[in-house]
């Protein structure tokens, strides 16, 4: 499956934020969405999840158009991890992890053992099983995250969409989360993630797409398309290049 | 499966009380009536005269089962509203359905319809109510969904309530001004078996719909983007949902005038005991309201000697409680 934004322009309210944009990204993939604070990351992320239509242009799941998907149908493309989860109901993990599988239940169908043992898995997957039984309302930021992580394997979904995903997290589980996301993509699934360092796009089978302004950003492979000279433009900071002894390539603001 | 098992428990548990207390409720009243009789009575093993099981059934439990259905319906449009709107200070009455009916029964009684024809146009005010709240707020272009129909209710609220101080106004004080007022503070002191009719249908409707959504409402508990990326139409279930509240709200506001409260505090104490997952609160909210209300209206008939208003006594009741959750409802309740 693949994804494909076609002189996308998005924003909300008819304001333009981004316009001209194109990128692609097939499942097994990464796509890494670049760029400062404003440039609408958030926005493009809802754009591609359908939350917000598309202003010109047009998003194309294997080249049809997002619009002539219904929400039970993009249920089962894409599963999003949000920013940040605003929740006032002390639901036990488990029952928000099988959330997930709403887009797979009929009508007025609630989840079923097969759905638990599902759910179940995605908890080993991620070794939070120990999380099972507390309310979501009472676990810390990175467990958090870690859940609705769960919550979207168990959705099975061809993509996984990620809006900063490490904003909450401390140095140890941002390094933790990134090296899951990367297990997940040798597996077959499609990650498209926002983020505001470009030190997580650094990998060499990933893309990125830097956003810059209006119209101006760049994309393709991430260690052909993030250069020194680019991430100066666009973050209007010094920048310089450091190789660690395993030879990686790390960006760091002077 | 381990909670499948503790709700099975409470619910028997539930069930049981809800039958306690209707027995006890029957032998309430000015001709007090042994409840260990009408027990015996009920299993078969006894004889009651005539005239006890005429006020037994025919009076009493007609007025219980008023009791029940209205409790029980108007704790599960609560837990439904509560879920909808993500927040859980909120009750049916804040899309306008109450205040609507209640105009509409009121115009009834200006005009001095017939029973019948007052409870119809009280229904059909608290639809219109509604129904203006929501197109209200699908006018509004973007912004945030839940706000807008919560601020478009707040009008609708306003303006309705407005109408009927209007009516009160200008109506006969001598006769219809008291029948108005008394009938707006809520009281189940005149349902017969006619009144359990009329509200069985609108009510079962209601109640087998939300219960048919409780997934759903597990979903849309989240906010509408998070329900959305998990393939639910989020507009089309909620107005599912807002339609069926109504249907039930307006039916019980047609009965027993306004009564207030229920839909607010028993859906948290249903989750204090079963936790916020719909699959299980809704028909621990259906069982509580019962019992909560059949218990107020029990209230209702000792205290005092006279008929004190149920819309009355709920707001007693109603606004300490209030103000505990409002302090405490961050809190872990699972």
């Amino acid at each position: 499956m693949r994804i494909e934004a076609r002189n996308l322009a998005y924003g909300f309210n008819n304001n333009i934020v981004g316009s001209n944009i194109y990128f692609e990204v097939a499942k097994g993939e990464m796509l890494f969405i670049l760029g400062p604070n404003g440039v609408g990351k958030t926005t493009l992320i809802k754009t591609i999840l359908n939350l917000l239509g598309p202003l010109d242009g047009d998003i194309l799941i294997d080249n049809l158009s997002i619009s002539d998907f219904n929400r039970k149908e993009l249920g089962r493309i894409f599963a999003y991890v949000p920013q940040n989860n605003s929740f006032n109901f002390p639901f036990k993990v488990i029952d928000m992890i099988l959330m997930g599988r709403t887009p797979y239940l009929e009508k007025f169908q609630t989840p079923k053992k097969k759905d638990y043992e599902i759910a179940f898995n995605s908890l080993e997957i991620l070794n939070i099983s120990h999380l099972e039984n507390k309310p979501f309302t009472n676990i810390s930021g990175g467990e958090k995250q870690l859940v609705l992580i769960a919550r979207a394997l168990t959705q099975e979904a061809n993509f996984l969409v990620l809006d900063e995903p490490t904003s909450s997290l401390d140095f140890g589980n941002e390094v933790k989360l990134l090296k899951i996301l990367e297990k997940l993509s040798k597996r077959g699934m499609g990650v498209i993630m926002a983020t505001h360092n470009p030190n997580h796009a650094v990998k060499k089978s990933g893309k990125i797409l830097l956003l810059k302004g209006k119209k101006d950003f760049y994309f393709g492979s991430s260690l052909e398309t993030l250069t020194k000279e680019r991430l100066e433009k666009v973050y209007e900071t010094k920048v310089d290049v450091a190789f660690t002894k395993k030879d990686k390539k790390v960006f760091i603001s002077i | 499966m381990e909670a499948n098992k503790n709700f099975a428990k409470k619910t028997i548990i539930g069930v049981m009380v809800l039958i306690f207390l209707t027995i006890i409720s029957m032998s309430i009243g000015r001709y007090p009536i042994n409840a260990k009789d009408i027990f015996l009575y009920l299993i078969g093993r006894k004889n009651l005269p005539p005239e006890v099981v005429t006020i037994l059934f025919k009076v009493r439990l007609s007025r219980i089962l008023s009791a029940l259905l209205i409790g029980s319906s108007l704790a599960l449009s609560g837990a439904a509203y509560q879920g909808m709107f993500k927040n859980p200070l909120v009750s049916p009455d804040i899309l306008g359905a109450s205040t609507g009916a209640s105009f509409g029964a009121c115009l009834g009684m200006l005009f001095s319809w017939n029973i019948f024809f007052i409870q119809i146009s009280s229904f059909i005010f608290g639809l219109i109510a509604v129904f203006i709240t929501y197109v209200l707020s699908e006018r509004v272009k973007d912004g945030d969904n839940i706000l807008i129909l919560v601020l478009s209710g707040v009008m609708i609220n306003t303006l309705f309530s407005s109408f009927v101080s209007l009516i009160k106004f200008i109506a006969d004080p001598y006769n219809k001004l008291p029948s108005i007022t008394f009938w707006l503070m809520g009281s189940l002191a005149s349902v017969d078996y006619k009144d359990v009719l009329f509200l069985i249908i609108p009510i079962l409707i209601g109640i087998i719909t939300i219960c048919l959504l409780k997934w759903k409402l597990n979903i849309l508990s989240l906010g509408d983007e998070e329900a959305k990326t998990l393939g639910i139409n989020t507009k089309k279930i909620r107005l599912i949902a807002i339609m069926a509240s109504t249907l039930m709200t307006s039916a019980t506001v047609a009965i027993g005038g306004n009564i207030g409260w229920i839909g607010l505090i028993i859906p948290h104490l249903a989750r204090a005991i079963v936790g916020p997952d719909y699959r299980y609160l809704t028909s621990m909210s259906i069982i509580m309201g019962g019992i909560f209300l059949i218990f107020i209206d029990d209230l209702a008939r000792i205290v005092g000697g006279l008929e004190i208003p149920i819309g009355i006594l709920n707001s007693i009741v109603g606004v300490p409680f209030y103000i505990y959750i409002l302090i405490n409802y961050r809190r872990d309740w699972s």
